[in-house]
């Protein structure tokens, strides 16, 4: 029941934002802010990229929020977008090789801290961006397999399969690092 | 094994709170400025075009009073042009203001809903 009020309360806060109403689009980006930037940051690997990225998906967000028909699928939206900017960030990072080189050492770097598996994040970097999305969205941003399919605009089975082929792909490529 | 990796990920990438809290209010400052300056700029195209459609059909209303036929032909589409577009632009404006504010509406009125619901402990 408080999550239904508060599934309410967030919708209204988009329909005043879509209004112009400053203080609720400020309430808007502090509600969103740390889940972006903590997907973009475990999409990229990168605070600064991250940060740009974030940046960008907001800039979009008021430039098309007035075209949402829909308040309640602010989330998926604005998580479709963030997943095309961090996309199109990491494309240009891994264009330019010494970028990329530089890239990985301040991943490495900056997770050094937070390691606990080295195995599972060198299989995290050798998934394709879109199983890393799947990835991200439901381990980062803990949504369920209906939220993923609406934001990635794919059916649920899709999301399933998908996932599922992603976590064997993970598990026989840490499998094969423990063998070596 | 898939809830091993599972558990794996969870922990590997869940949300962490090292937020670096300066630098994202000011980039949340950046946003609303940003946000600001976009609604600013509707607004003001919003009278720009509104001033643009009053001088047409001013323009038009002028031109009827001219003496020769095709200038009045013209003056009246004008005048006609320049009304109608005022008044589209109202009704434009009207409309997405109205829909914005019932659906603002129905929305409150769902939370006082969801918060009589929770003081009676409904669960349905």
């Amino acid at each position: 029941m408080v999550q239904e009020k508060a599934k309410i309360y967030h919708e209204l806060l988009v329909l005043q934002a879509q209004a112009g109403n400053r203080d609720s689009f400020e309430m808007l980006v502090k509600l969103w802010e740390k889940p972006f930037f903590s997907y973009a940051r475990a999409y990229l690997g990168s605070e600064t990229a991250a940060w740009d990225s974030v940046q960008e998906t907001w800039l979009v967000i008021i430039r098309k929020l007035n075209s949402l028909s829909h308040p309640a699928k602010f989330k998926s939206w604005a998580f479709r977008i963030l997943t095309n900017k961090c996309a199109d960030h990491f494309r240009k990072i891994s264009k330019e090789r010494k970028i990329e080189q530089a890239f990985v050492k301040e991943m490495n770097h900056e997770d050094a801290g937070n390691l606990k598996n080295e195995a599972l994040q060198k299989a995290m970097r050798q998934l394709t961006s879109e199983q890393k999305t799947l990835v991200l969205l439901r381990f980062n941003q803990n949504m369920s397999i209906f939220e993923i399919s609406k934001t990635l605009d794919i059916p649920e089975g899709t999301v399933k399969s998908r996932l599922h082929r992603t976590l064997n792909e993970l598990k026989l490529s840490i499998q094969g690092d423990e063998h070596e | 094994m898939n809830n091993d990796i599972e558990s794996k990920l969870n922990e590997l990438l869940k949300m962490k709170d090292d937020l670096d809290e300066l630098k994202s209010e000011r980039k949340q400052q950046e946003t609303v400025d940003d946000f600001e300056k976009k609604q600013k700029t509707l607004k003001i195209w919003y009278y720009v075009w509104l001033v643009v459609c009053v001088i047409i059909c001013c323009a038009g209303l002028a031109g009827m009073e001219h003496n020769s036929d095709p200038y009045k032909w013209n003056g009246l589409f004008m005048a006609l042009v320049g009304f109608n577009s005022t008044i589209m632009i109202k009704i434009w404006y009207f409309i997405k203001e109205t829909k914005l504010s019932i659906l603002q509406e129905m929305k409150q009125l769902q939370i006082q809903v969801a918060k009589l619901r929770l003081k009676n402990g409904s669960h349905d």
